[in-house]
């Protein structure tokens, strides 16, 4: 293998687009400059609730209908009165985040190319990125670190059910790779969620959300008409059962997570946009650095409970 | 998803750094992003690990300079914020939050300057933030090398 040594680049960042850093651009013989492109895809919105708070601080609660079913009581006897358990509050607090680029006018004119204004078009980009960033940190700390409105981590074996009568309910399956058997596993048992009360309240699978080291085994799980990893010939019943989102940005290469059908903010994960990613150019009092232009966006990312996910750390 | 592939520091905040071609120093190399001080003949040349006198970044690589080449560098002030990553001497560590506000020496590597948090004595730069901080989707205090946001103190930067 060659040593990059020879051809990596040292180059300078003086806060602004300077022609003696991009000195490929001033080069009379140089005969093409190309675009190296910049790709950024929003993969993990669909998870996300998005709520568009008005100040920098995002305070989130439930209510509910769900009471205790009907007992057995006679006419005139005490009515048996039940109620709503109330819900868990989480507060998430939006943070400004910002970048802003420059360009010298000696940069601009002596652009041959002409490509200084394709590089310094790319904020909105990476503000979309920082977006994903965000969304992804949940799923990244969904068995550690972040905790929810019930103050547990995303994924976790002891939730309180919000009438703590109820006893606990769980979204984390034994850490194990991703398989046929573990698909299942948690498909069933996102089926049989509870609710506050404790009464089955079942989530239909739609979505797996998983990196892309277990592509090809999602594929299979999806895709194969027989039961794969068997030679029993049996029909496979998670053939199409759900979509598959490969998360590139997720950093853990075993974990996979399986979403359902509850909407709204019942899916729990929360994405709070205060300010929505914007451009404004920043006036200079020097005349010839030109182009400045600064982006922002405040935003916040976290989950209160999540009874539409089924986690699995895959190791 | 952090970032920790090292290089030299970069500025990301306050004025943009103002060129000049300035004559180098016999015989001695460097990368662009290394921070430079003025020998006694004037020229330019890389600092030294824990300089306690700093006075330019270089903007250009040097492969081999002699007493008559200019070479493009810029002069820093006290009110540009780098950004570089951390180390104590050699050895890559991370940022938290115990090193904002204290003051810190340039440790000088193969060609990669860095913020040396082992060093307290002979000082050049008061560390301003850190990246699990301001950078808090990519870094975490765990993250090594980590990254500060720091400012040179004006005395290091007057220094003769």
């Amino acid at each position: 293998m060659a040593s990059a040594s020879a051809v990596t680049n040292w180059y300078a960042s003086p806060g602004m687009l300077d022609h003696r850093v991009f000195v490929d651009l001033l080069d009379k013989a140089m005969d093409v400059v190309w675009d190296r492109g910049d790709r950024v895809e929003p993969q993990l919105m669909e998870l996300f609730e998005k709520t568009t708070p008005k100040t920098d601080s995002f305070k989130i609660s439930s209510v509910s209908s769900v009471v205790d079913v009907p007992v057995k009581n006679e006419d005139g006897a005490a009515l048996p009165y039940t109620q709503p358990a109330p819900g868990f509050d989480k507060t998430l607090t939006t943070v400004n985040y910002r970048r802003a680029i420059r360009a010298t006018d000696d940069m601009r004119s002596m652009d041959l190319q002409g490509k200084v204004k394709l590089m310094v078009s790319g904020l909105p980009k990476a503000c979309l990125r920082l977006r994903e960033f965000g969304l992804v940190y949940v799923l990244d700390n969904a068995f550690a670190n972040e905790v929810g409105a019930d103050g547990m981590y995303l994924c976790d074996t002891s939730h309180p059910q919000e009438d703590n009568a109820a006893g606990t309910w769980d979204n984390l399956q034994t850490a194990a790779v991703l398989s046929p058997t573990t698909f299942s596993a948690s498909r069933v048992a996102l089926r049989k969620r509870t609710n506050e009360k404790g009464f089955v309240d079942p989530v239909i699978a739609r979505l797996l959300v998983t990196g892309p080291d277990n592509q090809e085994m999602a594929h299979k799980i999806l895709m194969s008409s027989q039961q794969p990893q068997t030679s029993l010939n049996d029909d496979n019943w998670n053939k199409g059962a759900v979509r598959v989102k490969i998360s590139d940005w997720l950093t853990s290469t075993t974990a996979h997570f399986l979403f359902g059908d509850r909407e709204g903010p019942a899916r729990g994960l929360i994405y709070a946009e205060r300010v929505a990613p914007n451009l404004k150019p920043v006036p200079y009092e020097d005349p010839d650095i030109i182009w400045g232009r600064r982006a922002k966006m405040a935003f916040a990312v976290g989950f209160t409970t999540c009874r539409n996910v089924e986690g699995n750390a895959g190791a | 998803m952090a970032r920790t592939v090292k290089r030299n520091p970069w500025l990301v905040g306050g004025p943009p750094l103002e060129p000049i071609k300035l004559l180098a120093t016999d015989s001695r190399t460097w990368k662009a992003g290394e921070f430079g001080v003025f020998a006694a003949a004037g020229t330019v040349e890389p600092a030294a690990t824990d300089a306690v006198k700093v006075n330019v970044q270089f903007l250009q690589d040097q492969t081999s300079s002699t007493s008559t080449t200019s070479v493009w560098c810029a002069r820093i002030r006290s009110d540009h914020i780098f950004e570089g990553f951390t180390s104590t001497d050699d050895a890559d560590v991370a940022a938290t939050v115990a090193a904002v506000g204290n003051d810190y020496g340039i440790h000088v590597g193969s060609n990669y300057h860095s913020v040396n948090l082992g060093e307290t004595s002979n000082v050049a730069v008061c560390v301003e933030d850190y990246a699990a901080n301001y950078d808090n989707y990519r870094d975490t205090t765990s993250t090594s090398p980590g990254r500060v946001t720091f400012r040179f103190k004006a005395s290091v930067l007057d220094a003769s």
